[in-house]
């Protein structure tokens, strides 16, 4: 997509305002292609944004033709207003007695609030709404105006001739919908009381199947209708279906194969075949033709062979508010988020400032020849225009490598690369300064794979060519090994481009300060790696920026590396205004980090005993155009392809790849989520082929507590992974597993295409970012002079409820009050550097910096309070809101019952006059390095790990191929539980990520553009998706010997549920897959009931 | 062809609108969105700007009580219309929380908080209509706001807590005639 139209400003129309249809039928006739017909706006507003249809130069609003709004009785049909709201039409009772079908499939499209403003008769002339399949079942006809008169017309009719059809304006004011009632006495008069509804001899059925469970475009759309005779033959039988861009229509010759007949087992299946021939799709890159047809025929058939034949419980949190008491607690930044009173850093603005955009690349891959700012100079409003002339600095940005231009010189390597940015007065007239900048592109071979940049004489995107990182890995004889193998299983497994969709885009407010300094506010996971950067790029000093850098609306890893900050920070300095940026959601999707596409081909052999003997890894990932931290996902990667299991002997070998396609780099599981959906793929299919049961597979072939890591280093010793597995063992869903048997697996008798199947991953995750790479940690703590406790790190607060585990240690540590405590963080000017808030680290680093600083802290309180008190130390303790005497005084829990019991005690001397009493400062500081293994082992093995257990239960749908899952436990031993809320929220929340990862999420690219842009294509989960119960079981214990504390838990729960999903849909239906996200076509099987006798009532 | 003077464009007749029970009037073009209007003219930031086409429910308020997606109601429909924001949801006096908030702080219903004002509308609207809705209720209410952070579980329990804490409240009204306010 060209970008200056994607960045087009939305013109602003002319909005008119019509009184009747005729005025209406004029203007259109008079404006032709310049106006259109608006009533709600939600569809056209979608293609405005998404570039998707121009913004017309007059919009022609229906709403005032009152006339055509609303739900009336008419004697022989139900009128349908077309500027009917959806929602009316989705609430109306008459419509739910006589067509639930509508009903239905109203309830269906998009969401209540869109509902809100849409209108039927948008669904019906959009020719592909949802709701026609069931007006079509349902007879409906159309009332169209044409400038002159108005007709009628079926809307089977209109429909098929629609997309013939060139230019008439036509004016849809009605929608007839006739009764089909047994008796004529049924028939509503205007004053009769309320109609009967239909008979209950009647059926019908109404399917949507989209990509999700809600809120989700359509790929098949189909309704069933009709009645029984005394005989139980089918009479009237109406069938429609549609879905994406298929206009939908009767399908008149599959009704025909069933009408007059029984749904005997022949009739069905010639009915199933005669959907297939009769039902015309439109294939997408989202699901082809095929699976559309074969959907289509199963779920018609289906619905006429239920009719013929044929809870979400509570939710049991093992971890939970009532199980954690008063450690639940209210998080300091929730009244802000409730109320919505807190400002994000794309909240703010200043009255004078400017706003800033960035010109990005309309190629994948070009050289550029020249690059003229002049006419974008030129337009008033606009005070800076900059290019790579106006770098003052490194023209580069990486965290472990510079290699990603801030704007390019002479060439573009990827469709989000910057090559110009602006600043001007208001975003309209920043807009039209991109579209002014003349840019001269000569386009280059687009290297759009891995297997692209790797071929033989393929162009090299960077002087040292196309490989980004290799590491190889390799101990004992693989030959050898494999020769003693009795099986041996290969399998290639395939993951997606996965968005990290957290809901704030990018963006932030850059103010040049009259001191000369710079503040940077903008979302980071490393305030000081933003500091350093952006002094390389401005070229001054560090200590002249300082990088507030939270809240931040959800990060993920994604906003990890430097993104809008270079172009804010260039334009405040150079105009010496405050700038602020924010990126529309189009220029996120196009220029942010995904997840990197890996393809990992794997060969494991085992003895006949079930033993692992021999494993060898081949990794390809697409990192994309510069690097960010592709080497170190890579290097996360070939250490958790190992993993958790004993192999003798193993080899890995692992590339990241440049090429054309959008950034790859940092997020949640880092490289883990690729490794251990293939890893445990195969322990599945070797248990399966050895005929073990899965689990057990695991056990035998598990890392015992004193075993050396994955890449055979040391690391913390602990039991945390016979816990884990002890307890998945142990876990109702496990024993569920069990009873389950392939046969039994088919739901009930009513629906024996829901098949449900039970699996389970096994997971060994690292936490910090490993050995051989800077990874500081430490913090501070002073009393305040107001009194207050003040406990100040580097960290930022991204919705983990960072600032909530902070309060808690805190309180828990000094048995302080809440009010006690002030936290400072994500400020490079109030706090010390406490390395990044990423890898599963800073809980467990701000565990270590208290336990370093408890000592200390609590002695030079006591020391000022001893001399302000005139008492020796040690006969005083600190306490909720001061200084008690030690002896009387109660701490804890033993406090609490003392409290409980009516006894109060007061502070001998408040903080705030201990604060007032005190000569020099009290203040402590701690700064140490995260905990790694030994020096000598590979850059990046961890020494740390948290041990994770997942099982999940689904429900495949064999009709559609779809998967639904249905139940989920997850062990979790990473030490003691810091914050109990925050611990239950991070394991729900990352698991809703590997949900959304292994079933709909995939950021598709072809020839180096996104073929997704927006949320309307790239679909997480809904509520709708996430049903059924979450146990989260958090095993705390650690051997005594263990000073680490608490293991991180961010990640690890985004990990193990792809795997499980896929070990789940496996028992299910027998199916292995090896490609996320699963394709439902895979799924698909030929219901049984077209092929055996049943009995039809 | 046109008779002008019935069919004018209303290119630049100010919006006159009620936001949060003030009455507001505007000059701004009749295709601006709402939400631009809200964060950049009123400078009521509370309501989240995201997706820019409706998918996410980061910008849901109420018009006439009904949710809907402010980036894609434009200037125009909401002339005369009354507009809630997440600004204009609080409890039955100032300074207090509405009950679904107070639901949300207790179970933990949000993480980054970036859905949340959205969210918060969207059960606002639902529990406003039903007092006592179904798991089915509940997802069709609440299948136009995307959570990133939460996996849905909190955001649930605290739907299910708002709604016992509104059974007391309705309980403890029918003395104190006392309720909740969305204006």
């Amino acid at each position: 997509m060209d970008s200056g139209q994607e960045r087009k400003a939305l013109r602003q129309p002319r909005v008119w305002r019509p009184g009747g249809p005729a005025e209406a039928w004029m203007l259109k006739h008079t404006f032709g292609g310049d106006g259109v017909f608006i009533s709600g706006g939600t569809l056209l507003r979608t293609q405005w944004e998404s570039g998707g249809a121009p913004v017309p130069a007059h919009l022609i609003d229906l709403s005032g033709l009152d006339g055509f709004k609303g739900i009336a009785r008419a004697p022989e049909h139900l009128m349908i207003g077309a500027l009917t709201l959806l929602a009316t039409v989705r609430n109306d009772p008459l419509i739910a007695a006589y067509f639930p079908l509508l009903t239905e499939a109203v309830r269906s499209i998009a969401a209540p609030s869109i509902r809100n403003l849409g209108t039927i008769g948008g669904n019906v002339v959009s020719t592909v709404g949802d709701a026609l399949p069931a007006l079509l079942v349902y007879g409906a006809r159309l009332e169209m105006y044409d400038g002159a008169q108005t007709r009628d017309i079926a809307a089977a009719d209109w429909l098929s001739e629609a997309r013939f059809r060139q230019g008439t304006p036509l004016l849809l004011q009605r929608i007839q919908l006739p009764y089909e009632l047994s008796k004529e006495s049924d028939v509503p008069g205007e004053d009769s009381g309320p109609p009967q509804p239909p008979s209950a001899k009647r059926f019908g059925a109404f399917h949507k199947i989209g990509r999700r469970e809600a809120f989700t475009p359509s790929i098949v759309t189909a309704a069933v209708t009709g009645a029984w005779d005394k005989e139980g033959r089918i009479q009237g039988l109406r069938i429609a279906a549609g879905g994406g861009q298929t206009v939908p229509h009767r399908l008149t010759e599959a009704e025909a194969v069933l009408e007059g007949k029984r749904p005997e087992p022949e009739a069905l299946a010639a009915l199933y075949e005669a959907v297939l021939a009769d039902y015309d799709p439109c294939g997408d890159v989202y699901a082809g033709a095929d699976y559309r047809r074969v959907t289509a025929a199963n779920l018609i058939a289906a619905s006429i062979w239920r009719e013929a034949g044929g809870a979400r419980g509570g939710d049991v949190m093992l971890l939970n508010r009532t199980a954690s008491g008063g450690r639940w607690r209210i998080r300091p930044d929730g009244p802000g988020k409730v109320t919505g009173k807190l400002a994000y850093l794309t909240d703010m603005a200043r009255p004078d400032m400017l706003v800033g955009l960035v010109l990005r690349s309309p190629h994948p891959h070009a050289r550029i020849a020249g690059i003229r700012t002049e006419g974008a100079r030129r337009l008033p409003g606009v005070h800076a225009v900059l290019t790579h002339l106006d770098v003052p600095g490194l023209n580069g940005f990486g965290i472990a490598r510079q290699d990603q231009p801030v704007l390019c010189a002479d060439r573009v390597r990827y469709i989000g690369d910057a090559v110009a940015a602006v600043a001007a007065e208001s975003l309209e007239i920043a807009e039209q300064a991109l579209r002014l900048i003349e840019v001269d592109y000569e386009p280059l071979a687009v290297i759009d794979s891995p297997a692209k940049a790797l071929a033989a004489g393929a162009p090299a995107l960077h002087p040292q060519g196309n490989i980004l990182h290799r590491r190889y890995y390799k101990r004992g004889d693989m030959e050898a090994a494999f020769a003693a193998c009795a099986h041996i299983v290969e399998e290639t497994y395939v993951t997606p481009r996965q968005m990290h969709t957290y809901m704030e885009t990018e963006g932030g407010l850059f103010v040049p300060e009259q001191n000369g300094r710079l503040t940077v506010y903008a979302p980071t996971q490393h305030g000081f790696m933003d500091r350093l950067q952006l002094s390389r790029i401005l070229a001054i000093p560090e200590t002249a920026i300082r990088v507030v850098s939270s809240p931040i609306g959800g990060s993920f890893g994604g906003k990890d590396e430097l993104n809008v900050q270079p172009y804010g920070a260039l334009l405040a300095v150079q105009t010496g205004r405050p700038v602020k940026l924010h990126n529309s959601r189009l220029e996120s999707v196009r220029a942010g980090l995904k997840r990197h596409p890996m393809t990992l081909r794997m060969k494991t052999g085992i003895d006949a005993d079930g033993r692992l003997l021999a494993h060898e890894a081949s990794i390809v990932a697409d990192t994309g155009a510069y690097a960010t931290l592709g080497a170190e996902v890579l290097n996360f990667t070939v250490e958790h392809v190992i993993g958790p299991y004993r192999f003798a002997s193993v080899e890995v070998e692992a590339l990241s790849v440049y090429t054309n396609n959008g950034m790859s780099g940092e997020f949640r599981g880092f490289g883990g989520n690729q490794a251990i959906f293939a890893l445990e793929g195969q322990m599945d299919r070797l248990a399966e082929r050895c005929g073990m049961d899965p689990w057990e597979f695991r056990r035998f072939n598990m890392r015992e507590k004193t075993d050396p890591g994955p890449l055979g280093q040391p690391i913390a010793q602990s039991d945390g992974a016979a816990q884990v597995w002890r307890a998945l063992a142990d876990s109702s869903l496990w024993r569920e597993r069990q009873g389950l048997s392939a046969r039994a697996a088919a739901a009930g008798a009513d629906a024996p295409w829901l098949r449900t199947g039970v699996g389970a991953a096994f997971i060994m995750h690292g936490g910090g970012l490993g050995v051989g790479i800077p990874d500081p940690a430490g913090g501070r703590l002073r009393l305040a002079a107001d009194g207050r406790i003040e406990a100040s790190f580097s960290y930022e607060e991204f919705g983990q409820g960072l600032l909530s585990a902070l309060e808690l240690m805190l309180i828990e540590t000094f048995d302080a009050a809440a009010d006690d405590i002030r936290i400072l963080i994500g400020d490079t000017d109030l706090v010390p550097d406490s390395g990044s808030s990423t890898a599963s680290r800073a809980t467990s680093m701000m565990w270590k910096s208290l336990r370093n600083m408890r000592a200390p802290f609590t002695a030079a309180m006591l020391e000022a309070a001893g001399q302000a008190l005139d008492r020796p130390p040690d006969t005083l303790r600190l306490g909720p809101g001061g200084i008690y005497d030690a002896g009387t005084g109660m701490a804890g829990a033993a406090g609490a019952t003392a409290a409980v019991h009516g006894v109060h005690t007061e502070p001998l001397l408040g903080y705030a006059e201990l604060a007032a009493a005190v000569e020099k400062p009290i203040r402590t500081e701690t700064s140490f390095h995260f905990p790694t293994t030994d020096k000598t082992a590979a850059v990046g093995a961890h020494f740390l790990y948290t041990y994770s257990a997942v099982a999940v239960k689904v429900e495949v749908n064999t009709l559609t191929g779809r998967v639904r899952v249905v139940d989920q436990f997850h062990a979790v031993a990473a030490g003691p539980v810091i914050n109990p809320q925050g611990f239950v929220g991070q394991i729900e929340g990352g698991g809703s990520m590997a949900l959304g990862y292994a079933l709909t999420e995939e950021a598709m690219m072809e020839g180096g553009h996104y073929l997704i842009r927006n949320l309307d294509t790239y679909l997480i989960p809904t509520v709708a998706d996430q049903r059924g119960t979450v146990s989260v079981l958090a095993i705390e214990e650690l051997p005594d010997e263990d000073t680490h504390g608490p293991r991180g838990i961010g990640e690890v729960g985004s990990v193990g549920l792809a795997p499980a999903i896929a070990a789940a849909v496996a028992q299910a239906t027998g199916i292995r897959v090896s490609r996320l996200p699963i394709e439902p076509r895979l799924l698909l099987r030929r219901p049984a009931f077209l092929d055996k006798a049943v009995s039809i009532k | 062809m046109i008779d002008k003077s019935i069919m004018a464009p209303e290119a630049y007749k100010p919006l006159a609108f009620r936001v949060n029970g003030t009455d507001a009037t505007l000059d701004v073009p009749p295709a601006k969105r709402l939400l631009s209007i809200l964060r950049d003219d009123l400078l009521l930031t509370g309501t989240k700007r995201s997706c820019d086409i409706g998918r996410c429910g980061a910008c849901m308020v109420l018009i006439n009580g009904e949710p809907v997606n402010a980036c894609l109601a434009m200037a125009y429909q909401c002339e005369g219309k009354e507009i809630t924001t997440i600004e204009g949801v609080r409890g039955a006096e100032e300074g207090v929380l509405h009950p679904i908030q107070q639901a949300f702080l207790e179970e933990g219903g949000y993480q980054c908080g970036y859905c949340t004002p959205g969210m918060v509308i969207s059960v606002v609207a639902l529990l406003a209509v039903n007092r006592a809705p179904s798991n089915e209720d509940i997802e069709e209410a609440l299948s136009g706001n995307l959570c990133r952070c939460t996996g849905y579980g909190g955001i649930l329990r605290a739907v299910a807590r708002a709604v016992e804490l509104g059974k007391e409240e309705a309980h403890a009204g029918n003395e104190a005639g006392s309720g909740a306010d969305v204006g």
